[in-house]
């Protein structure tokens, strides 16, 4: 759980308003433990509402009545699948029955549910906080969704950017479970079972791990009555204890490059830079995040100093990306993209790399990055979808969106010029390519 | 009511304006419209070569530093398609006047008049040569980069073999070899052709008077231009007598089937709004029958599901499956539209699918790029773009309407792509 001195105490509510963006975030924590954060959007027809559990591909582990499992590669993702799966039915049935789409995705740390609607917003939203609770598992259904997934890990296999990333994960971390495929194997998923699925589910779908963010133009009452309804009335087992340490690795990167061949006609290259995870407190940790992606984005950005060199170079293209992670146990930043000579590319990175580290961040780079980031901040709130998911992964962090409007003004530049020293540390530097059959 | 308020210039150029409270940022969206013709290459690699640079910003870097200083605002140009026509589009975004120290709109007004006419030039006065090259080439990989995404490739590959001999078999940024054997001055000659001669159109979304959203759009310089082309309809074909298959080879782990049918319907048929709910029933929405029954009954797959091209008159359909799998997915997808042909739509599924798609129709006023999506598509075929109008019509669509959509999507051609 994040910091919770600064989250309200139980049953009431906080409102958060940010006078420039004209908005506000109410706040509550309910008795079970849920938080709910609700943003009104009366000019907006549709409703947004999603559900996270911090339970990610990257919990392997299972403690229950003081024993340890290893829990099967794959099993957040699968249970994500299985948790659609109501005693009536699909529940995307049950949504589009109101006029709501329903989806879900896992993550490396969080599990999240969610749906849009543009009529029907309570009930759906009722559903949303049934089904996340209730596990219908049967064999029959397990087994089946065996064949779907199955079919899923075979078109990530085919996908060169899924397995670039995934490249560079492996080639980065040792032993850190963030370097496993969120969806897993065939063969992890065969081992699953509908009794594995429900002591996960027991554990890890609970309350206190969990939040609820939803954007919509109905009165804000209308959501923190929902939960009362449908999540306070029931009984939930003890709150999750402690859960097993992630190993905690060097910032040296597991091997220099990792390499795969796909039927593809476009190489393509990534560099990656293994960090050292986050400090602890949430702040702490948001600040470094903070100044560590507007560091990259000072480097890989649009505007970013080496990406512009190799553009005009052409040893990169517009397919050209980058970006900063940051979760509680690990934390990375990657660039890359097609090429079509990956060891000039590479070469050139080294090159640039060390002409960055020689350099330093200018405070004139610093400020227009820094202007961006503020536009960013302001777009995010045209989309009910981004505004929820940012709403959640505050939460899931121990964060609040005013902390990052706060944090993101009172960053300096030394300290983003830290930041790009050390992530450029040349032994936490890796390489992951995809090169043609 | 009409999302927009619409404005003839005068030139071939009209201004549509939807103004707004609802966003942080002020939308601009100026298209051009063209034929999608062997010239489409050359049209495609117009917008980027012109981001580029201009007079006063020479390079990507100070176009890239202004826009940064402008609170990320950003502008970017593309090519698309709808039907047969090519559309050269230039994107320009910005956080509205209340959020930003400095107001935005003119100054993003003029990035954009100087993008289209003042771009950097050669001392001759021509669009720099080594910037036409350099992203001629990257055009160029952009095309070839189809291949590397199997589903994207299979779609490509199913359109080049059914729509062969038709405007429609051209990718919009055109055939890869096409854009290789591009010439400086074939570049050249479609910026000023486009400049001068296409018809185009200014979508704004936001919080934008109408006083403010016109010298927006007279100071881009579009609405004193003579001799407009007209760009021709979109044709029609029906489907052959006797189904296509193709089958490539490629050392894929997973088979992509990819169907092609056509249909007479299309955007502006009186049976278009059960086109619409046919597809949502089909493979549409995850209410469909595409879903439900070759996904989760059968376990063939993970992704499944069908668009129509509803300005050609095409229904697609794509799955990723076990190549083992093909002959029973095909036969199951195939049951499926016939059963929609046969009426066989339990009350429940025409719920679902109409709630969903219903409640998906409203919710596009909330995004400014759907909104703009589709106005344009409307504003080609002279059609009002009028949300409430289209959810009218789709209400008031029976399961006979369905029924007698599903008849008139005939396949056409199978492609198969496996190891």
């Amino acid at each position: 759980m994040g910091n919770a001195t600064r989250l309200p105490s139980a049953g009431r509510t906080t409102v958060l308003r940010d006078r420039e963006l004209d908005e506000e975030v109410h706040c509550r924590v309910f008795p079970s433990g849920l938080t709910a954060y609700v943003v009104r959007k009366p000019e907006f027809t549709r409703s947004y509402a999603t559900i996270a559990t911090r339970y990610g591909s990257v919990d392997t582990q299972l403690r229950t009545n003081g024993r340890t499992r290893r829990l099967p590669d794959g099993i957040a993702h699968f249970l994500e699948h299985k948790v659609f799966e109501t005693p009536e039915g699909d529940a995307f049935d049950l949504f589009a029955s109101r006029g709501a789409s329903a989806n879900a995705f896992t993550s490396f740390t969080s599990t999240r549910y969610l749906f849009g609607t543009s009529e029907n917003y309570e009930d759906n939203l009722r559903t949303l906080l049934d089904f996340v609770f209730d596990l219908h598992v049967t064999d029959a259904n397990v087994e089946k969704e065996k064949g779907i997934i199955g079919q899923e890990i075979a078109m990530y296999a085919d996908d060169p950017d899924w397995r670039i990333y995934f490249g560079a994960l492996e080639a980065m971390y040792v032993r850190h479970p963030v370097r496993i495929d969120i969806a897993g194997t065939k063969e992890t998923i065969a081992t699953i079972t509908p009794e594995l699925l429900r002591d996960v589910h027991r554990a890890y779908y609970h309350p206190r791990i969990m939040a609820l963010a939803a954007v919509s133009p109905a009165p804000v009452e209308a959501t923190f009555d929902a939960v009362e309804e449908r999540v306070e009335g029931r009984a939930f087992g003890p709150p999750p204890g402690p859960r097993s340490a992630l190993p905690r690795e060097s910032r040296r990167a597991r091997r220099r490059q990792a390499e795969v061949r796909l039927a593809i006609n476009r190489p393509r290259l990534l560099v990656a830079f293994k960090d050292a995870p986050p400090p602890k407190d949430p702040r702490a940790q948001l600040r470094l995040e903070l100044a560590s992606s507007i560091a990259f984005d000072c480097l890989f950005g649009n505007s970013g100093s080496i990406f512009l060199k190799l553009y005009e170079a052409g040893l990169v293209d517009d397919s050209f990306s980058g970006s900063y992670t940051a979760e509680a146990s690990f934390a990375f930043a990657m660039a890359g993209g097609e090429t079509d000579d990956a060891t000039k590319l590479r070469a050139t990175l080294e090159r640039e790399l060390a002409a960055a580290l020689g350099r330093g961040i200018t405070k004139e780079e610093f400020e227009r990055t820094r202007n961006k980031a503020v536009g960013g901040f302001a777009r995010a709130f045209n989309s009910p979808e981004r505004i929820a998911q940012m709403l959640a992964s505050h939460h899931l962090r121990g964060t609040t969106v005013r902390d990052y409007r706060e944090i993101l003004f009172a960053l300096k530049l030394p300290e983003v010029n830290r930041r790009m020293a050390a992530m450029l540390a040349p032994a936490a530097r890796c390489y992951s390519l995809v090169l043609p059959k | 009511m009409e999302l927009f308020s619409t404005r003839d210039l005068g030139g071939g150029f009209r201004l549509h304006l939807r103004r707004t409270r609802a966003f942080k940022t002020v939308t601009a969206r100026l298209v051009f419209h063209a034929d999608l013709d062997e010239d489409a290459a050359a049209r495609a690699l117009v917008p980027r070569v012109l981001a580029r640079g201009t007079r006063r910003l020479p390079s990507l870097r100070d176009v890239q530093i202004e826009l940064d200083r402008l609170y990320g605002a950003s502008l970017h140009g593309d090519a698309s398609r709808i039907g047969e026509r090519q559309l050269v589009h230039f994107q320009a975004e910005w956080v509205k006047d209340a959020l930003a120290k400095e107001p935005l709109r003119a100054r993003m007004g003029q990035l954009l008049a100087e993008y289209l006419h003042d771009p950097a030039t050669d001392p001759k006065g021509g669009l720099r040569a080594g910037v036409v090259e350099q992203e001629r080439k990257n055009q160029a990989d952009e095309a070839a980069a189809i291949f590397d995404d199997k589903a994207r490739y299979a779609r490509h590959r199913l359109l080049e073999v059914m729509c062969r001999g038709e405007p429609y078999a051209r990718p919009s940024i055109g055939h890869e070899k096409e854009i290789r054997a591009l010439e400086v001055g074939d570049v050249r000659a479609a910026h000023a052709a486009l400049l001068a001669h296409a018809p185009a159109d200014l979508f704004v979304v936001g919080d934008v008077t109408a006083a403010q959203a016109l010298a927006f759009a007279k100071g881009l310089g579009l609405a004193r231009r003579r001799r407009i082309a007209k760009p021709r309809p979109t044709r029609f074909r029906a489907a052959p007598p006797r189904v296509r298959t193709v089958v490539e080879r490629q050392k894929v782990g997973q088979a992509k089937l990819a169907m092609g049918f056509r249909t007479s319907v299309r955007l502006g048929s009186p049976l278009y709004p059960a086109l619409v709910l046919f597809n949502a029933l089909f493979g549409g929405t995850p209410v469909g029958k595409l879903f439900k029954k070759v996904r989760e009954q059968a376990s063939l797959c993970y992704a499944v599901h069908s668009v129509t091209e509803r300005s050609k008159g095409l229904v697609l359909v794509n799955a990723g499956i076990d190549a083992k799998n093909y002959v029973r997915a095909r036969k199951l997808i195939l049951e499926q539209l016939d059963d929609l042909g046969r009426g066989r739509i339990t009350a429940e599924e025409a719920k679902l699918a109409s709630g969903v798609l219903l409640s998906a129709v409203r919710g596009m006023r909330d995004s400014p790029a759907a909104i703009i999506d589709f106005g344009l598509e409307r504003a080609i075929l002279g059609l009002p773009a009028d949300l409430d109008a289209l959810l009218g019509e789709l209400r008031g669509v029976t399961a006979d309407d369905v029924a007698r959509a599903a008849r008139t999507v005939k396949l056409d051609t199978v492609y198969l792509l496996r190891d």
